[in-house]
């Protein structure tokens, strides 16, 4: 068996579809939660990858962090909304050309551009691929192995850090408090602090009548992620993976385990 | 056109960088801790020159405190922050109405409660409490209450209740009384009497004097009335007795055995188990009318009915499948349907108020267990263990199980002591009652108001 999954990526090297195969290298990267020691020493790391990718990794996210600061964050909604509606992850890179946070304000200085919207959403695979020929595409794999890698050990470190400070007080012994599912929307900034209030996702739900449960179970997920600020542990590097997180507190795992 | 292809490659790729930076990051966090809330409470601020009978009305805000401290306390889902680390900041008056957080915060406190208790004109006490979200930085509740300075510990329960309520999302059970057997002298002639006292043991009253023994006190969901049992002329009555009134009349003589009555969750009925020839079956009694239906019909021994909150199941206690178990039926007697399958034998079933557990005596190897188990039998969790412990009782929320213990006796027959103790749904909060007897069969009332 294992030999076999060491071959599988070789095999399919070069097609683009390298990305499912992501998550099995993913799980042997456990020990990325010591993300920040390997950042400073990018070197070691690595020796374990072809020589092609080590070059590439690096600049990764300088390029993306120089894409970032031009969006304001008005145009956030927008992404999300559509980026909720599909569900995969792996859609992800097909889906943005609907989006661009920039193309608002032009679309109304090129009038002809608004008709052009339908076509756009059809020909978004041809845009793709297009892109891809112009050796845009095998960057962009590479990027999202590297990002997906780096997300994993942000999301392990948060929780890690709730976890170990004793931030989560879940409500035990609240009439089906095991399916009390709570999202928190948290902004950072780059030093880890929070920028505004945390906000619960569902937020019109606390003040139903009735949901006096959901209410105790948002305000204890609230709690956790103020106690826990600042999140300063976090790689300045990849602050622009975290200033925008959603946590979810779910607590079924621990009340039924 | 050339320009519009150009145009949209440039766009789309910078759409690829910028959303894939900004697909957001999730994280799951599915681990927590089960530890009580930090609450600081600030004594009620109040004139320490308004002297009403009992002291000060400073010290009576200072006494509120103490109640609220020790209810939240004993729940076991808060723990109060010590006095003592208190940090001093400013005026005591303006603080109430603006605490400065980061004082409370850095002392660990996560909630904060504070107010003030003044005299009015007449005669009455004015309290008023604010609740604060100290992370949140804003006020979660605040109310005001006036009563006579007699009904203080009734206020203290009542601003408990509100905290609770406010923190938890359930009601609270603190303004509640609780009725129970207060026995004494020795075991062959055992003095039964009728007693009712506050959750928290304060307010100790006798109701009965004791000559007739008395039994299975059971409290109404609606109202401050119990129904128990006492024996007229070596047969068993059922009493009806309002608390309030102190009033109590007779639902009536039963012939044979009659066990266990208790309240419909409406309190408009009586279900209970009367035998005959030695043959136990469940009837249950409309009050208004005194008509009386039989439920069960088996040559076992069915016993301790209780209703589900919604009146529509009843649980009893049966040995029909040999061994005593606990069945769940539906109210009017039809598909009875055994729940408990464990080892040893299950008795005394007691449906939670809320609806989500029924509580049971489990007796295995020599020892008794207090537990709870969801109506349809699964999720069975023991909460308690020891030599004796029998008779549960819920608090009106469905938190906290009320059950009295008796303790083994020794080979020169000393022992026996039986005490009140309550355990909540977690089984790690367990707490003894203080009674000024032995006590055992104690029930649990409504929220009093």
């Amino acid at each position: 068996m294992v030999s076999g999954m060491i071959a599988l990526p070789m095999l399919n090297l070069d097609r683009p579809t390298i990305m499912k195969i992501i998550p099995i290298e993913v799980v042997k990267i456990g020990d990325v939660t010591k993300l920040r020691a390997q950042e400073k020493k990018p070197e070691n790391k690595s020796k374990k990858k072809t020589p092609e990718r080590k070059v590439e990794m690096p600049p990764e996210p300088p390029k993306l962090a120089s894409t970032m600061p031009l969006p304001d964050m008005k145009a956030k909604p927008k992404p999300k909304k559509k980026t909720e509606n599909k569900k995969p992850a792996e859609t992800a890179s097909k889906r943005p050309p609907k989006v661009t946070p920039k193309s608002k304000p032009r679309r109304f200085n090129f009038g002809k551009l608004s008709a052009l919207l339908d076509k756009r959403e059809k020909s978004e695979p041809n845009a793709f691929e297009k892109i891809k020929d112009k050796d845009y595409g095998k960057e962009k794999v590479i990027s999202t192995i590297d990002i997906q890698q780096q997300t994993l050990s942000i999301i392990d470190a948060v929780s890690k850090h709730i976890y170990d400070n004793q931030c989560w007080n879940i409500p035990a012994g609240a009439k089906g408090a095991e399916g009390l599912r709570v999202i928190v929307h948290v902004r950072l900034s780059p030093d880890g602090l929070l920028i505004g209030a945390p906000k619960v996702v569902d937020s019109g739900r606390m003040n139903l009548a009735g949901q006096e449960f959901f209410r105790t179970a948002a305000e204890s997920a609230l709690r956790a992620v103020r106690k826990c600020a600042p999140y300063d542990f976090l790689p300045k590097a990849q602050y622009d993976l975290w200033r925008d997180m959603e946590i979810i507190f779910d607590p079924e795992h621990t009340l039924n385990g | 056109m050339r320009l519009f292809k150009i145009l949209i490659l440039v766009m789309t790729g910078i759409a690829l960088m910028v959303s894939s930076a900004y697909a957001r990051i999730v994280v799951d966090v599915n681990r927590g801790h089960a530890d009580p809330l930090p609450i600081a409470i600030t004594d009620l601020i109040g004139n320490e020159n308004d002297i009403i009978s009992g002291g000060s009305v400073k010290n009576y805000g200072q006494r509120i405190a103490l109640v609220v401290k020790a209810d939240l306390t004993r729940s076991g889902l808060f723990r109060v922050v010590d006095n003592a680390a208190f940090i001093k900041s400013g005026n005591a008056q303006t603080t109430l109405r603006s605490p400065n957080f980061n004082n409370w915060k850095a002392i660990g406190a996560q909630a904060l409660m504070n107010g003030t208790i003044s005299l009015q004109e007449d005669g009455r006490l004015m309290v008023e409490f604010r609740l604060w979200d100290v992370l949140g930085t804003n006020q979660m509740t605040g109310l005001r209450y006036f009563t006579s300075p007699k009904n203080w510990r009734r206020i203290a329960h009542l601003i408990s209740d509100s905290i609770y309520k406010r923190l938890t999302g359930e009601s609270g059970y603190f303004d509640t009384r609780v009725v129970y057997i207060s026995e004494s002298g020795p075991a062959t002639s055992r003095v039964k009497r009728l007693a009712i006292m506050d959750q928290d043991g304060h307010n100790h009253l006798f109701l009965t004097n004791g000559k007739n023994l008395v039994l299975t006190p059971r409290f109404s969901p609606t109202a401050q009335e119990i129904t128990y049992l006492s024996y007229f002329n070596d047969n068993p009555r059922v009493y009806l007795y309002n608390i309030d009134s102190g009033k109590q009349e007779i639902l009536g003589d039963f012939p044979g055995m009659t066990f266990a009555p208790r309240f419909s969750p409406d309190g408009n009925k009586v279900i209970m188990s009367q035998s005959f020839k030695g043959n136990s079956d469940i009837y249950v009694m409309e009050l208004s009318t005194r008509k009386t239906k039989r439920l069960t019909k088996h040559t076992a021994i069915d016993t301790s009915p209780s209703y589900s909150p919604d009146s529509r199941y009843v649980t009893f206690n049966s040995d029909r499948g040999g061994s005593q178990q606990i069945y769940v039926m539906d109210a009017n007697g039809k598909n009875i349907k055994r729940i408990s399958f464990g080892k040893g034998r299950y008795s005394t079933p007691v449906w939670s108020p809320r609806g989500d557990m029924i509580a049971f005596t489990r007796q295995y190897r020599g020892k008794f267990y207090i537990g709870v188990m969801r109506p349809d039998g699964s999720g069975e969790r023991l909460l308690s263990e020891s030599y004796l412990d029998e008779g549960p009782t819920w608090s009106p929320n469905g938190r906290v199980i009320m059950f009295f213990r008796q303790q083994p006796y020794d080979n020169k027959g000393r022992g026996g002591e039986t005490q009140l103790w309550t355990v909540d749904l977690t089984g790690y909060n367990i707490r003894q009652m203080i009674t000024p007897l032995d006590a055992s069969d104690p029930a649990w009332s409504p929220l009093i108001r």
